[in-house]
Order: structure tokens, then C-alpha cells, then sequence
């Protein structure tokens, strides 16, 4: 199983720039989400990968093999860089049955014949779909056709397998039953898998590592829980998580070392930073977690009830402060009336400070209201 | 120096290895042969074209010696022909607009009638679907004029022309006034309806293709009907709309049997006719090259216009691989009324001219029906009487079994190669959508359409004087054909390579499928109706070729070239007949392939 | 090796030299020049003996020449290609001109076309049997006349032999008979140079006269029309119907209401019922009834067989050879004026070439030299105003 390495890989056409100066490392096995929203180059990044599109600049190399480099002049095809690729409409052929689809590419690769047949079987039971073997794509349900395009993708047993949000075409519900599949797909099969999703949710549950882009370029790479935790700007601490981070704008003072005094909203708040931080103009955003504003009645801050989001396990809360409007989660189902006063506090060692000006995130720690 | 050295053998093999790189992409390597291709087969008549529309000739310039005291020499250059015609209201400038307006017209009813149609077909539960999507489009194997001669034959009356009273007027007593017999009227009409075909293959093919969920999901917005048609409807299928337009309104422009028949007795007269009349004259026929510059003008225009749209990324992806769930809208009782009227519309546009062909060729005196004979058909001697020369009857004629022959392969040989070209066109063109090059083979692959047929023939015919190896060979009439119906089948290549999504190739390319085997196993199997398509209608259009072919062949070689030689000879039952048996042969090859490839020109369209 | 291939080069590209040389011009005219004087059996010998196996190539504008009975008779097969008239001279424009053999035989129209563009462009070569000098008028034999066709007002008598409904052809210019059919001179050229026949000294004085009797006074210029034919033929061409086929016409008489008028050729006429059709001709119309125009015959001057090719001419000069190729057709008549019309035209009232002589507009090759352009310009103007 191979680490793929992409250095400094640029897609452009004509002058726009589809994906900017890119550097990355997929660990072998791992589950690496490509995350951001429609157009930030996700999409294009993985087809650069699977050799489906050719970078402008930049290396690709599977482990020690470059399978593109815009120096050296090489360009490896698709088919011999031992990949599969799932696309998000599937792509199946029409013309063919299930059974055809899936052997397909078996055949290109000159299985024998016997192979074949128990190479098919064995994907048909693997995505439960023995009793549709003989059936034409277009007699098949939606994940039906999703799980006949995994099947034919992991036929040829590919050292990495792409996805290109390959459940956004699902409902809610079979998008849930697919997400814990591909997981255990992933453990079974033990390739690298590299999956394209504008879903932070999704990125978040099924991923090992997390690209976030943004625009063509890379805005941070973590294990998800680094990403929700420690976003290293203010776009990718609003994009993961839901409900969003509170981002409030704040003034900062520097008053001693990884210690500040900060003012937001009309509240005057001292910051502990887990360790020394560099504050810039002291003009700062302060994010904080929805889990992080405790509503309770001996809370440190009043506001408004502006509206009550009850999901069974947990409420969201969401609180007037000012113009401001807050979102707090809490455990378990409330209900408060519209409009009603409630207090909350700031709670944890998680609070975040951006810097307004260049988004980048400054300090973590704690947030102590006076 | 050795530094600016190495850099220059690093520059060379990075040009190498892109050159390398780029041809080793099969989409380039035929965008690129074709191009080349392309650019040589249309520079040349090009050429051609402005070469004659730019000097004069021994007869030209002795006129405008005469006329305008040029003071001109053979061969000299000048811009006298510009001059003389573009100074000329009722030479030029009248006919061209004539010819604007019957061209917009036509556009507009063949999209109407094969777009509505098509909705029938394709969107509703109406009955009978396939005996009509098979009928519909033998307006269009049909030579254009026969339907002119059908529409004169049942609107004529007494109170028109000579007063010769048509099927309407005779049986209802119905008198229609002149100008729906004669001009603009009847000429837009017909060429609508002839190019009808046209709209609904291409419109057809489209609504097919288009998942029903994209209307289904604006009626649960409750937009209205028109609403839907207008918003949802019509965007997707705006670039089957464009292409019809373009070949309908270029196919129009050019076309000159029906104005001629239709239209100059009511005294409307559009290009076409008069590029044809001045053609005929040598001492000004440089003018009508002048006007063949203005046809291919037009034609580069709307190209022009279809580029900019194709240009647009807007979709045109309508086959994912994912199916969508065909609903078809109930007509209830509607139902028997609608499928009757189109009944009749389709008896009088599409069988009616098969019978009176029929019964023509069984008429011993014109339109006397008492005088049917079948000796036209079945006398094993020479057709005596004032049919000199015409031989036996048409089926035991052994100058008919070779002409037909001869025509049959030739249609074969060209379809075959045009077909294949298409697709492979298709293919490139879908491929590098966006490219200069692709709109350039698009662009190029176009043009023959644009020179009228007369022009391509005696361009031609030049062109085998100077390659005498071509002359009079069958090779000639194949490259001739093949380059004048190019524009068809890539036009319908490029649109069926544009509905398959590009996920459908890449599916295959990432399991290492070869380029042949993506084409043969993947990419021509979905579209396998269509592509056929591609094949078929050059093949009917060869069929009934004659001006192409007039100039470069013998009059026994091709079936046309001697029906025009019993037309010549007013043996009008033979000509008839021959008719028929061309209506016939092209309808048996559509049925012989629709049985075994189970694909027709309507079947891509969804008749069953 | 090198050499060897330079020399075999250098001979492939003689080759066409060869053939060139051998089939220059004065050879085409030796042979023209002998075959004058031949009997048919020495030059059938000749011609057989030059041609072989290979056939005779022969661009007609008209399809009727495509026959076997030539090859019954000498054993020479023929082929013929029947482009229009325009089409011809295109062929030979591209063939005889860049020296390329195309026909050996050519029939076609335009007397001003064939003496201005194929004669003096020397691709064409005149060619008059001796034997049939005397029979053929002198003025039929330089460019050599092969055949006459005629094309006449008609009109449908509603079943009235006796209607006499035109009794002169200034009616085809009044509103009351509008819609006269017509194939338009731009199309036709028989119908052009038909037009501009009319407009010499000749017919202006007959035109006068019929003018003077049909509207009780003399004809007088205007600032218009300075001639008299002009003033006819713009009058016509804004009365008249443009039709495209002489057999659209026909039929359209035939059973179109009575007084419904159309000019065309007289052979179609046994295409359709003909009960209620008279000829203007019969009815002594005064000023024309129609026109008459040659199809001339002619040797191209690179023909490979060029003794077959007279001997091809001389064969539809003959009575047999006419009579198998047009014979019993109406409309039709020999330049040779020894052959008279057949039985068959008989029936359908034709009448010998002298009797057209007087009431038909001949293709007046002398008056069509001197006023062509002009006469045609302003003629297709008008055709194009209507």
C-alpha cells in the first residue's frame, strides 16, 4: 500500500487557478477527506491524483514512484497507477448488467475467467447484492447503483480507492447506512482511501485526516478532531462543526506573557493562553464552540432566548446578546420561552482567537468573564 | 554556455515530452487529424470559391467590357462581380432577404412541429408511438419537392394559376387564396416539414436522455406547465434547438427544388434560385460565387452563434449512467383525438406522397386515373410509344438494377466512412469541448454544408482535371460525398458524445481499458441508436443526391443521374417510379436495421 | 539505383506528353477533315478500328441521344452523361481546356455560348458530312445544327376546337390573360435567347403589325421602351407565371380552366391529356406562336475517337439514325430536309420545319451575337422584378 505525496501541484486554466500550489501527504491506509465547499478545487485534487486530469506544475509520487512531475516529464495513466475511482452519478454502464459492470475491468486486466466469476461473486456478498447480478443499472434503486459502482470500483482490488462524494446522491438515511459501510469497507479492505466531500459531518465521522481547502489552496490538514479543536483560521473553524462556531469580534491587550485582556459585546473578559501567543493589532475574533456557553441561571452573562432548537439528544439554544445572535448546545431537551432572559457562561480551556486580518488562529485557552 | 546548453536540451525535450504528452491523449490525436484534415478538404474549395468570385473569365469579362466599359482581360483580378451585384436591389438584396425570412420561418415551424412531436412521443402516453415516430421522418427521406407537388396537388383551385383543381377544392369546394398555394408560405412550410424530422430527432434525442426528475422537481415548485416549458424544458434542450436551427436554416437557404416549384409562380424568389439562375449564366457566374460567399457567410454566423453556446460550459450532460424514472404525461381522453389528428397529418405529409409517387408511375396519361397500366412496372420489352429509349419496365430494366446498384453502394461506401468520421468527430469534439481546435473541426467539419451542392460539384470537377487518377472513378464520387455529408453525422456524433457524461469513458479509463475498447465496448453500445443515426442519414442523402454528382459521373452510374434522364425525357411514369423505388429502398434499410441492430434514424428518439 | 529511378520518373511524367501530342488538336481536325469525305463503311472501319472495345463518350443536353440502336448498327458502345446546358460548358471548360479527355461527342444549346465561349475557346470542332452539305441549310452548318425543338403557346380550349381564343400574341401581355406559364429565361436558355431573338429589325416589323391589328393603331416608341419587342417581352414577363418544368406546364393546361395559357415544349404534349389543348400555331395567332432553337453537334477538340465521333454525327444526320434517336417524336425536326416529320407527330397535328419557319422565333444566332449581353442583362432584370 502506498503514500501518496503531491509538491507543490498547481491546476490552472488559462488564468484561473484551480487548485494553487498544493502539498500533501496520504499515508498508506489512511482515510483522507477532501473537504470545502463546491469549486474549491476538492474535486479537482483527486483527479489529479487518479491521473484523470493533468496538473499544470508539480509532483505526484506513489511512495517512491513519481507518477507525475511537470520537471521530469511523467505522466503515469490512470489505469497503471492502480486505482479505483468512484464517481459521484456512479457512472455505470448503462448497456451493461451488474454482473458485466462489475467484471469489466477484470477482464481489461486479463483475469482468468474462473477469477473473474468468484471475483464478482464475492463482491456481489460483500455489497449485498447477489439478487441483482443479471439486472441492468436502470432497474436498480439509487443504492442499489451505489453499491454496484463500489463493487465495480473494488473489483481490481486498487491500492487507493477515490470517491468522489459518493453519497451525496443518497438520502439521508441510506447516505447514514453507506457512511458506516465505507468505514468498515476501509478497515477491511485496508486501502488508502481519498474521498472528496463538501459534508463536514461526513468528513468528520468517517476520515483519519482532513484536508480543508479553500479557493485552490490548502487551509489545514489534522485529523478531524484537530480540525473541529485547533482550525487554523476562521474558515475552517466556520465550515466544521454544527451548528457553526461563535465567531465575535473582540479588541485584545497583550498584559503579560500568554495573558490577555480582551472586550467583546460590552464584556470585558481576561484570556489565558495555553502558551505565549503574539497578539498583532488587537484586532481579534473570539470563536467559541457551541458547547463551550453553559446556559445555567448563575451564568456570568445575560441574554435574550432568541430561539429554542430541541433535537431530542441535545437543544440548541440560540442567544441574543445585543445584536448577536449566539448558539449554545445543551445536553438533553429544554425548551425556553421566546424571548426569555437566561444566563450562560464561558466554559473550557477550548476558546479560540483569530486574528481578524489574516483569519489565522492566534492562541487557545481560557476565557475568564468579569 | 553550457549552462544556456543543457537549458536548451531541457527546452526541447519538455516541447518533446509535451508533444509527447498531448498525442498521447486518442482525443487530441484525432482532434488534430481531423483539423488538418478538414482544413486541407475545405481551404481548397475555399479557395476556390473566392478565387471566382474575385476574377473574371473570357465570357465575364467581355460582358462588363460590353455593359460597363471595364476594360477587362480574362483572368484579370477585380472586384466588378461585388460591384454588379451588390448594386443590384432585385438580384441580390430582395432574394436575400426572401431567403432570411422562408429560412427563419422554416426554422421555426420544423422546431415547432418536430419538437412538438417529439414531446408526444417522448413525454406523453400517447398511442401507437412507434408506427408514428417511423412514419414522421419520411418527410425527410423524401425528396423536399415531393411534398411541394403533394401541397400544389391538394391547395391548387380555380381561382389559382391555370385553374387546375386540387383534392380540396374538389372535395369540399374550398378555394384557397393564391398566397397559400404560391410563395413564401408554402415554400417555409415545406421545408419546415421536410426538416420537421430534423427537430425531432435531435430535440427528441434530447428529452430522452433527460432525466423527467428535472421537470418533476419544478411541478413540485408548482411552476405551471409553461412555466416548466419555458424554464426547464427549453434550456435543456436549447442546444438541440441550436443545432436544428442551424442545419434547417442553412439547409433552407440553400435549397432550390422548392422555391423553384412553390415559389416562383407565386414570383417569390430567394437566393438559391437566383444563385442558380446566374450560376447557369457564364458571362456573370462570378456573381453567383459572390452569393455562395454570402450563403457560407450566413452559415459561419449561426456556426458562430451554436459555438458561443457549446462554448458554454452549461451542461449539455444529460446521460449520467444514472437512470432517471420515465413518467409520461396521461392525455386521458385526449388521447384518441390527438393520436387521430397526428394520424392524419402524418398520412398527408408522409404516406400520401408514397401513393400518388405510386399511382404516377401507373398513369398511362398524367393524373387520368382511368388510364392505370402497370406496364411501366413489368413490360418485358422497350416501352414503346413516345418513351423512345426508355427500355423495359422499371423492374426488369437492367439500366435501372445497375444504377441502383451503383447508388446503393456509393450510399454504403459514403455512409460508412462519414458515419465512422462522425463519430470519431463526436468523440474528439466532446472531449476538447471548449478548445479553440475543437470549435475549429466542429467549425470546419460544418462547412461543406454551407457551399451549395452545384458549386461542390464543379469545384470538384476542377479538382479531378488536375488529379486525373480521380476521374470518372468511383474514389471521386466517395470523397465528394463523403466531405458534403460530413456535416450530418458529426453534427449528430457530437451531439450523442455530449449526452455521455465524461465519468462514463473515465469509469473505464481507470480500470485500464484501451481507447478502441472504451470506444467499441463502452461509448458506442449506449449510444449505439443514435450513432446509427449518424450512419443513415448520409446514406439517404446520397440516395437522392444529384447535384453533387451530376458533373463527375455518367448518366447510367447513378440512380438520380438517370432519373433525371427520364425526367429530361418526360417519361414521367419511369421518373415516378423511380421515385418510389428510392422512397422504397431507403425505407427498407431502415427497417433491415432497426430489425438487426435493433437502432433507426427514430428509434434513438424513443419509438417503443 | 538513384538514376534508375530519376529516369523511370522522368519517363512516367513523359507519359502524359505522349498521349497529349497524340491527341492535339490538328490531329482532331485530320480526322474531321477525312471523315467529311468518307462513306459511312470506311469510316465505321476507321472508327472501329480506333475506338475497339472502348466506348464513345457523348455530354448531350438532352437525355434522348442515350440509345443502342447506334451500337446495333456499328457495334460501337456509346455513354452519355446529360448535364445541363451551363454544365456543359463547364466540362469542357475544365476538360478540354487543361487538355483532359473527357467526351468525344458533345450536343448542346445557346448559339452564343458555343460560337463566343466553346468555339472560340477551341474546344469544340465543327464537323458537316459531306454527303449532307446539300441537304442542310447553309446557315445549319457552321456551328452544325443536329436537331431543331420547338416549344408554342398552347392553351386549354375548354373542349371548343373552334374557340380560337389567341388570336395574337399582344393578348399574352393583358391583364384579362395573366398568368401565361412560362419556364423562366433564366433557367432556360432556348427561353432567353428566344427573347432576345425577337427583339431584331425582323420581328420589330412583325411585332408592329400584329401591335397595328390587335390595338387598331401603330405602335409608337415611348420614353421606355424605344422597341417594340422590349415593350412585348416586359409586359410578358410581368404576366406570366414562371413555371420550372415543361411537364409541370403541360399538365397544368391540361386540365387547368379554359383560357389557361403556357409555353412549352411540344413533345410533352403526349404526356397529358391533350383533349382540350390547341396549339396557338392552328389557330393562325398573328405576330408568333412560338420558338424554335438548335441543339447543335459538335466534336470536342481532344476527343480520343474522333473518327467514332463523326461517324456518331453522321449517324444522326442519317434518316435511320434520326429516326431512332427523335423520329417519332412531335417537335422535333431534322436540319437534313430530306427527313420529314413522322406519322406519330402527325397525329398530334406537327407540321414540317418549313411550316415553322414563318411563326416561330427562330434562334437568330447573327441578332443574339450583336445584343446579347445588353439584351440579357436587361432581360434578367426584369425576370428577377417580377
Amino acid at each position: 500500500m502506498p503514500k501518496i505525496v503531491l509538491t507543490h501541484v498547481t491546476k490552472q486554466w488559462g488564468k484561473f487557478i484551480g487548485v494553487n500550489d498544493l502539498n500533501l501527504e496520504i499515508e498508506d491506509g489512511s482515510f483522507v477527506t477532501l473537504l470545502g465547499s463546491s469549486g474549491c478545487g476538492k474535486t479537482t485534487t483527486l483527479r489529479m491524483i487518479a491521473g484523470l486530469e493533468t496538473p499544470t506544475r508539480g509532483e505526484i509520487r506513489f511512495d517512491d514512484k513519481i507518477v507525475f512531475s511537470s520537471d521530469k516529464n511523467i505522466n503515469v495513466p490512470p489505469a497503471k497507477r492502480e486505482v479505483g475511482f468512484l464517481f459521484q452519478n456512479y457512472a455505470l454502464w448503462p448497456h451493461m448488467t451488474v454482473t458485466q459492470n462489475i467484471a469489466f475491468g477484470l477482464e481489461t486486466l486479463k483475469w482468468k475467467k474462473s477469477d473473474i466469476s468468484a471475483r464478482v461473486q464475492e463482491m456481489l456478498k460483500t455489497m449485498r447484492i447477489e439478487q441483482f447480478a443479471d439486472r441492468y443499472p436502470a432497474e436498480l434503486s439509487g443504492g442499489q447503483q451505489q453499491r454496484v459502482a463500489i463493487a465495480r470500483t473494488l473489483a481490481p482490488k486498487p491500492r487507493v480507492l477515490f470517491m468522489d462524494e459518493p453519497l451525496s446522491n443518497l438520502d439521508a438515511k441510506l447516505r447514514g447506512e453507506m457512511r458506516t459501510e465505507l468505514k468498515r469497507l476501509h478497515r477491511d479492505t485496508g486501502s488508502t482511501f481519498v474521498y472528496v466531500t463538501h459534508d463536514q459531518l461526513e468528513a468528520m465521522t468517517l476520515s483519519s485526516k482532513i484536508c480543508m481547502m479553500n479557493e485552490g489552496m490548502l487551509q489545514q490538514y489534522a485529523p478531524p478532531l484537530t480540525v473541529y479543536n485547533r482550525p487554523a483560521n476562521l474558515f475552517v473553524a466556520d465550515f466544521v462543526g454544527n451548528p457553526s462556531m461563535n465567531i465575535i469580534p473582540a479588541e485584545a491587550k497583550k498584559t503579560g506573557p500568554a495573558q490577555a485582556e480582551i472586550s467583546f459585546l460590552g464584556i470585558q473578559a481576561s484570556f489565558d493562553g495555553e502558551k505565549d501567543f503574539e497578539l498583532g493589532s488587537g484586532d481579534v475574533a473570539i470563536g467559541i464552540r457551541p458547547e463551550f456557553l453553559p446556559i445555567s441561571e448563575d451564568g456570568d452573562i445575560e441574554g435574550l432566548a432568541y430561539s429554542t432548537l430541541p433535537a431530542g439528544m441535545e437543544t440548541t439554544v440560540k442567544i441574543k446578546l445585543g445584536d448577536t445572535i449566539l448558539s449554545s448546545v445543551v445536553f438533553g431537551a429544554i425548551d425556553y420561552e421566546t424571548d426569555a432572559k437566561i444566563r450562560f457562561s464561558v466554559a473550557g480551556s477550548g476558546i479560540l482567537l483569530f486574528d481578524r486580518q489574516s483569519g489565522k488562529n492566534i492562541a487557545c485557552g481560557r476565557l475568564s468573564v468579569r | 554556455m553550457n549552462k544556456s546548453d543543457t537549458n536548451g536540451k531541457k527546452r526541447l525535450s519538455n516541447a518533446l515530452y509535451a508533444v509527447k504528452s498531448y498525442f498521447s491523449v486518442q482525443a487530441n490525436v484525432l482532434i488534430v487529424i481531423f483539423a488538418v484534415l478538414l482544413l486541407v478538404l475545405t481551404v481548397y474549395p475555399m479557395y476556390s470559391v473566392i478565387r471566382s468570385a474575385l476574377t473574371v473569365g473570357r465570357m465575364e469579362a467581355m460582358n462588363y467590357n460590353s455593359l460597363l466599359h471595364a476594360g477587362l482581360k480574362d483572368g484579370d483580378l477585380t472586384l466588378v462581380h461585388f460591384r454588379a451585384l451588390l448594386s443590384s436591389d432585385v438580384r441580390f438584396w430582395k432574394p436575400l432577404w426572401n431567403s432570411l425570412r422562408m429560412s427563419a420561418y422554416a426554422s421555426v415551424i420544423a422546431i415547432l412541429v418536430g419538437g412538438t412531436f417529439a414531446f408526444l412521443i417522448t413525454r406523453t402516453d400517447i398511442r401507437f408511438k412507434k408506427f408514428f415516430s417511423s412514419v414522421f421522418i419520411f418527410p425527410y427521406i423524401m425528396p423536399s419537392w415531393t411534398l411541394a407537388l403533394v401541397w400544389k396537388n391538394v391547395f391548387a383551385n380555380s381561382r389559382v394559376g391555370t385553374g387546375v383543381i386540387g383534392m380540396l377544392e374538389s372535395l369540399t369546394g374550398l378555394c384557397v387564396p393564391n398566397w397559400v398555394v404560391y410563395g413564401i408560405f408554402p415554400c417555409a412550410l415545406v421545408m419546415g416539414i421536410h426538416y420537421a424530422p430534423f427537430a425531432y430527432i435531435l430535440i427528441g434525442g434530447t428529452l430522452r436522455n433527460m432525466d423527467a426528475n428535472l421537470e418533476e422537481a419544478a411541478t413540485i415548485l408548482r411552476a405551471g406547465r409553461g412555466r416548466i416549458l419555458r424554464k426547464i424544458t427549453l434550456p435543456i434542450v436549447m442546444p438541440a434547438l441550436f443545432s436544428t436551427v442551424l442545419l434547417v436554416f442553412s439547409s433552407t437557404m440553400a435549397s432550390y427544388a422548392v422555391p423553384v416549384f412553390v415559389g416562383s409562380p407565386g414570383n417569390f424568389f430567394v437566393l438559391s434560385t437566383q444563385l442558380s439562375q446566374i450560376y447557369k449564366a457564364s458571362q456573370i457566374r462570378g456573381q453567383a460565387y459572390v452569393m455562395t460567399l454570402v450563403l457560407i457567410l450566413f452559415g459561419v454566423m449561426l456556426l458562430g452563434i451554436n459555438q458561443w453556446f457549446t462554448g458554454k460550459r452549461k451542461s449539455f450532460t444529460t446521460v449520467t449512467g444514472k437512470s432517471g424514472q420515465v413518467s409520461y404525461i396521461k392525455l386521458g381522453k385526449a388521447n384518441v383525438w390527438i393520436a387521430s389528428a397526428l394520424a392524419v397529418v402524418l398520412f398527408l405529409i408522409a404516406i400520401f406522397p408514397i401513393i400518388s409517387f405510386a399511382l404516377e408511375s401507373m398513369c398511362e396519361v398524367q393524373g387520368d386515373y382511368s388510364t392505370l397500366t402497370l406496364k411501366y412496372w413489368l413490360s418485358r420489352e422497350d416501352i414503346g410509344g413516345f418513351a423512345v429509349n426508355a427500355g423495359h419496365g422499371i423492374l426488369f430494366n437492367s439500366m435501372i438494377w445497375s444504377a441502383l446498384w451503383g447508388s446503393i453502394r456509393l450510399s454504403l461506401i459514403v455512409s460508412l466512412i462519414v458515419g465512422t468520421c462522425g463519430i470519431l468527430i463526436g468523440y474528439a469534439v466532446a472531449r476538447k469541448r471548449g478548445t479553440r481546435i475543437a470549435g475549429l473541426v466542429s467549425g470546419l467539419a460544418f462547412f461543406p454544408y454551407l457551399v451549395p451542392s452545384m458549386a461542390f460539384g464543379a469545384i470538384f470537377l476542377a479538382v479531378s482535371t488536375r488529379l486525373t487518377f480521380l476521374r470518372g472513378t468511383l474514389l471521386l464520387l466517395v470523397i465528394v460525398g463523403s466531405i458534403k455529408y460530413l456535416p450530418f453525422a458529426s453534427r449528430s456524433g457530437t451531439n450523442s458524445m455530449m449526452q455521455l457524461s465524461g465519468e462514463i469513458e473515465e469509469a473505464a479509463v481507470i480500470v485500464g481499458a484501451s481507447w478502441p475498447k472504451r470506444m467499441l465496448r463502452i461509448l458506442f453500445p449506449i449510444q449505439k441508436s443514435s450513432f446509427i443515426s449518424g450512419y443513415l442519414l448520409p446514406f439517404i442523402s446520397c440516395m437522392r443526391e444529384l447535384s453533387l454528382f451530376v458533373l463527375l459521373t455518367t448518366s447510367g452510374t447513378l440512380i438520380t443521374t438517370l432519373l433525371a434522364y427520364f425526367d429530361e425525357k418526360a417519361v414521367t411514369q419511369m421518373s415516378n417510379g423511380i421515385n418510389l423505388l428510392i422512397v422504397i429502398i431507403v425505407l427498407l434499410v431502415n427497417f433491415t436495421i432497426n430489425k438487426l441492430t435493433g437502432a433507426s434514424i427514430d428509434k434513438g428518439v424513443g419509438g417503443n | 539505383m538513384k538514376k534508375a529511378l530519376a529516369i523511370l520518373v522522368a519517363l512516367t511524367l513523359c507519359v502524359p506528353f505522349l498521349f497529349a501530342s497524340a491527341l492535339a488538336e490538328t490531329d482532331v481536325q485530320k480526322a474531321i477533315a477525312e471523315a467529311a469525305s468518307m462513306s459511312w463503311d470506311d469510316l465505321l472501319a476507321k472508327a472501329k478500328a480506333e475506338i475497339g472495345d472502348n466506348k464513345l463518350m457523348i455530354y448531350s443536353n438532352t437525355s434522348r441521344v442515350k440509345e443502342d440502336t447506334f451500337t446495333a448498327k456499328t457495334g460501337i458502345a456509346i455513354e452519355t452523361q446529360n448535364p445541363n446546358d451551363s454544365q456543359i460548358y463547364e466540362m469542357l471548360e475544365q476538360e478540354v481546356g487543361n487538355n483532359v479527355y473527357g467526351a468525344d461527342v458533345v450536343l448542346l444549346q445557346d448559339c452564343f455560348m458555343l460560337t463566343n465561349l466553346a468555339i472560340a475557346s477551341g474546344w469544340l470542332e465543327n464537323y458537316v458530312p459531306e454527303e449532307y452539305k446539300a441537304v442542310i441549310r447553309e446557315s445549319d452548318q457552321n456551328p452544325l445544327v443536329a436537331v431543331y425543338l420547338n416549344r408554342l403557346f398552347f392553351y386549354n380550349d375548354g373542349g371548343d376546337k373552334k374557340a380560337k381564343m389567341f388570336k395574337n400574341v399582344w393578348q399574352f401581355t393583358e391583364p384579362d390573360f395573366k398568368g401565361t406559364e412560362f419556364k423562366n429565361p433564366m433557367d432556360e436558355k432556348s427561353s432567353m435567347n428566344f427573347l432576345i431573338s425577337l427583339t431584331s429589325e425582323k420581328w420589330q416589323a412583325k411585332m408592329a403589325e400584329a401591335y397595328k391589328s390587335y390595338y387598331g393603331k401603330d405602335w409608337a416608341p415611348s420614353a421606355d421602351f424605344d422597341n417594340i419587342s422590349y415593350e412585348w417581352i416586359y409586359k410578358f414577363l410581368m404576366n406570366c407565371t414562371f413555371v420550372a418544368k415543361d411537364s409541370t406546364i403541360a399538365s397544368d393546361i391540361a386540365g387547368g380552366a379554359a383560357g389557361s395559357t403556357g409555353l412549352f415544349v411540344f413533345s410533352k404534349l403526349r404526356s397529358v391529356d391533350a383533349s382540350n389543348i390547341t396549339v396557338c400555331a392552328n389557330d393562325g395567332i398573328e405576330g408568333f406562336a412560338g420558338l424554335m432553337y438548335p441543339i447543335y453537334s459538335m466534336v470536342a477538340a481532344n476527343a480520343k475517337y474522333p473518327y467514332a465521333a463523326c461517324l456518331y454525327i453522321n449517324y444522326l444526320l442519317s434518316e435511320e439514325g434520326y429516326g431512332n434517336i427523335f423520329g417519332s417524336q412531335m417537335g422535333t425536326y431534322s436540319v437534313n430536309s430530306t427527313i420529314g416529320i413522322s406519322d406519330n407527330a402527325k397525329t398530334y397535328g406537327d407540321q414540317p420545319l418549313s411550316f415553322w419557319q414563318d411563326c416561330l422565333v427562330f434562334e437568330d444566332a447573327e441578332h443574339v451575337q450583336n445584343v446579347y449581353f445588353e439584351a440579357f442583362d436587361r432581360i434578367s432584370q426584369w425576370c428577377a422584378s417580377k
